[in-house]
């Protein structure tokens, strides 16, 4: 009997051992891996409302953001607060795009894994370890507490991070765009935000009444296949590898692009090769805050794109090299 | 004699800079400038486009709408204090983890910005930015990363802002589109290289 | 101080709200520019029009020019770029029966690329080029030389010093009559 009761309070204790040690972890991880792990479910299973702000290059913009998941279901809604009033609402697959000054809908599929904050597929692409991750600090953002993480590059081919995570639920509250200069190329955060409340579905609803609007079809008119090519970079930045080719016909061309995908694990850059066509540009330039960099090879042009420094997007296009 | 000297370059500096001074008062001032050079080019027999000696005119009524100073950006907010990891608590870590980017035309950088090279030392990248519309090439490349490169997956609401911005133009109209959409990715045999 | 270091002086007193000074740059280039511009379009009151919006972007870009490359080249830049948006553009409107009808060529980005010679659009400005040819051959020899060897042969005043056997400060002066002169009697073509 005593033996009985020994190992049963034995367990007990293992027992509560564990769930205290279970709850200091969830509350209080000093590994910042698991912070980044747990928010990778935050930001699809969270509810939150809130008005995000983004800043880059000193303008601001904000935006209306709306997320539910119920049942397995995404519910987005994303109205842009200035210009002309863009409004994105995602009911599972189904998204619509509202552009109430063309007074136009369109329509399209969307993959199921995709939120606002789109996540990198996790364990099966991690690869390499040309970042540091460390837990800076505590901090507040939009009136809650959060660890700020921060994720640092090993050079400077690639950009870093800061996050701020809140404690309760790791939804990232604030993340910032490092610049290899340390400064904030970018930055978004939430200058409000309501997580895990009861959000109505009218909070889901378009603001405008698309009644006499013209709705389209986003037909695919992007081609692309899945193929094996012999193009090859002869210097790659660290930690770059491949991870997927195409070939791609765009929307209003007739040729096919071959499209190779790189990625270190975080950062990623795509190189698009073409026939050479007169007319064609060489050198840098931005489009939509990625750095692109396109050159001439042979007779082949060369573009490189992605969020990652202009030095690794001009390296990668100028050394790509033809089967 | 002052301007005529400054047309051809050979105004010492510290009169340039007063001169200059006037001329950014003074648009006679200006005017003369342009009457000189109207005769170099004259006397050149430089070809040009009727109408093209009134292009300042016009740029000068539009940007007289616009003062420069609304349009120098503001500070966003400034960095954080240096980072430092807590007591022991660096981890070297291969990442998971959100990317988020941003809704702005197209810029342009100057290719003679500097750069270095091979990682070894912190390379800037920060070049000096043209708001453009945007190269319809580049535009594809863009939106075609961004369905394909999972940091914004095909579908971050993010990134279709931009590309949603950038193609307003181009939306077909449904009449046009008789055919029901092909279906997506068709994974056939790989080519050969 | 050279032409660079003249552009750079007037960048930064644009960037610090000198609107006249932007006027000047202007001024001294929208010729070039308007010329660069119509090797893509062939359309004159176009290319005014892309020239005009080339230099608008360059007046809001400013802010953020930080002038490692020359004011010109970065003008060029922003000037090509804005051309060939506004042709991609172009492409992207779906086609009508008339353009169909019309000759290819004329619509054909790369023959306009290819485009050496200047296009029939671009009228020379005869009128004003023997009113000065004219007032040039009226001048005294020493303005008249001084003149030619300066917008002619591209000579610095040093050289044209050389060249004359007089003082810099002569040349100043000879050149600045010679402008004198020939703007009284044309200055209704220029202004």
């Amino acid at each position: 009997m005593q033996f009985l009761r020994r190992q049963t309070l034995a367990r007990l204790i293992l027992l509560i051992g564990l769930l205290a040690g279970f709850a200091t972890a969830l509350a209080d991880s000093s590994d910042p891996s698991v912070w980044l792990d747990r928010m990778g479910d935050a930001v699809k299973k969270t509810s939150y409302e809130g008005t995000v702000i983004r800043i880059r290059d000193g303008e601001a913009e904000a935006l209306k953001v709306v997320h539910t998941f119920a049942d397995g279901v995404i519910r987005e809604k994303v109205i842009a607060q200035e210009g002309n009033g863009l409004e994105i609402i995602r009911n599972g697959n189904e998204v619509h795009c509202i552009l109430p000054d063309r007074k136009s809908v369109l329509v399209e599929e969307w993959d199921d894994q995709s939120t606002l904050f789109s996540t990198l597929p996790s364990r099966d692409f991690r690869f390499g370890s040309e970042y540091d991750v460390s837990i800076v600090r505590e901090d507040r953002v939009a009136g809650r507490q959060a660890n700020l993480l921060a994720v640092r590059p090993h050079d400077g081919y690639r950009y870093g991070y800061r996050i701020w995570l809140d404690t309760e639920t790791s939804f990232p509250l604030q993340t910032q765009l490092i610049g290899t200069d340390g400064a904030a190329i970018e930055q978004i955060k939430f200058a409000e935000i309501s997580l895990n409340q009861e959000i109505h579905a009218s909070a889901l609803a378009p603001s405008y009444s698309t009644e006499n609007y013209r709705w389209f079809n986003q037909s695919n008119l992007h081609v692309t296949r899945s193929v094996e090519t012999g193009w090859v970079s002869s210097n790659l930045p660290q930690g770059f590898r491949v991870i997927s080719t195409h070939e791609e016909r765009m929307t209003d061309g007739d040729q096919f692009v071959t499209h190779i995908l790189y990625s270190d694990g975080l950062a990623n850059v795509s190189v698009f090769v073409a026939q050479l066509e007169e007319g064609d540009s060489q050198g840098e330039s931005n489009v939509g805050g990625s750095n692109a960099y396109s050159a001439i090879v042979g007779d082949h042009h060369v573009t490189a794109v992605g969020k990652v420094p202009a030095i690794t997007v001009e390296q990668i296009a100028t050394t790509m090299r033809a089967p | 004699m002052q301007i005529s000297a400054f047309v051809d370059g050979e105004l010492p500096d510290n009169e340039a800079d007063l001169l200059l001074r006037r001329m950014g008062q003074d648009a006679e001032l200006r005017h003369r400038v342009a009457e000189y050079l109207a005769i170099g080019r004259a006397l050149r027999g430089e070809i040009s486009v009727p109408g093209v000696d009134r292009i300042h005119e016009r740029v000068s009524a539009e940007i007289d709408d616009k003062p420069l100073e609304d349009l120098i950006a503001t500070a966003g907010s400034p960095p954080t204090s240096a980072i430092r990891p807590l007591a022991g608590a660096a981890v070297a870590a291969t990442v998971a983890l959100l990317a988020i980017f941003g809704l702005q035309q197209t810029t342009s950088v100057d290719e003679s910005d500097a750069k270095t090279l091979a990682g070894s030392v912190a390379a800037t990248d920060a070049g000096y930015t043209v708001p453009q519309p945007l190269d319809e090439q580049l535009r594809q490349y863009y939106m075609s990363h961004g369905a394909t490169a999972t940091e914004f997956g095909a579908n971050g609401i993010n990134s279709r802002f931009v590309s949603l911005r950038m193609s307003e133009e181009t939306l077909q109209d449904p009449a046009d589109d008789e055919e029901t959409a092909p279906a997506e990715d068709t994974e056939e045999q790989p080519t050969q290289p | 101080m050279s032409n660079q270091s003249s552009d750079k002086k007037l960048v930064k007193r644009v960037q610090r709200g000198d609107k006249g000074a932007f006027d000047l740059l202007v001024l001294k280039y929208q010729h070039k520019i308007v010329n660069l511009v119509m090797r893509y379009v062939r359309d004159p009151e176009l290319a005014l029009d892309i020239t005009q919006e080339a230099f608008i972007k360059a007046y809001r870009a400013l802010p953020r020019f930080r002038g490692d490359s020359a004011f010109y080249t970065w003008m060029y830049r922003i000037a090509v770029n804005t051309a060939k948006n506004h042709l991609a553009a172009q492409r992207r409107r779906p086609m009508n029966v008339e353009l169909d009808s019309q000759d290819p060529d004329q619509y054909d980005l790369h023959a306009q690329l290819r485009e050496t010679d200047t296009p029939e659009a671009i009228t020379l400005s005869n009128e004003l080029k023997e009113a000065v040819e004219n007032a040039i051959a009226a001048l005294p020899e020493d303005l008249r030389t001084a003149i030619i060897l300066r917008e002619l042969e591209g000579m610095s005043y040093e050289e044209i010093a050389q060249t004359m056997e007089c003082p810099v400060g002569t040349v100043r002066s000879r050149i600045f009559r010679a402008r004198d002169a020939i703007n009284k009697k044309i200055g209704s073509l220029t202004r």
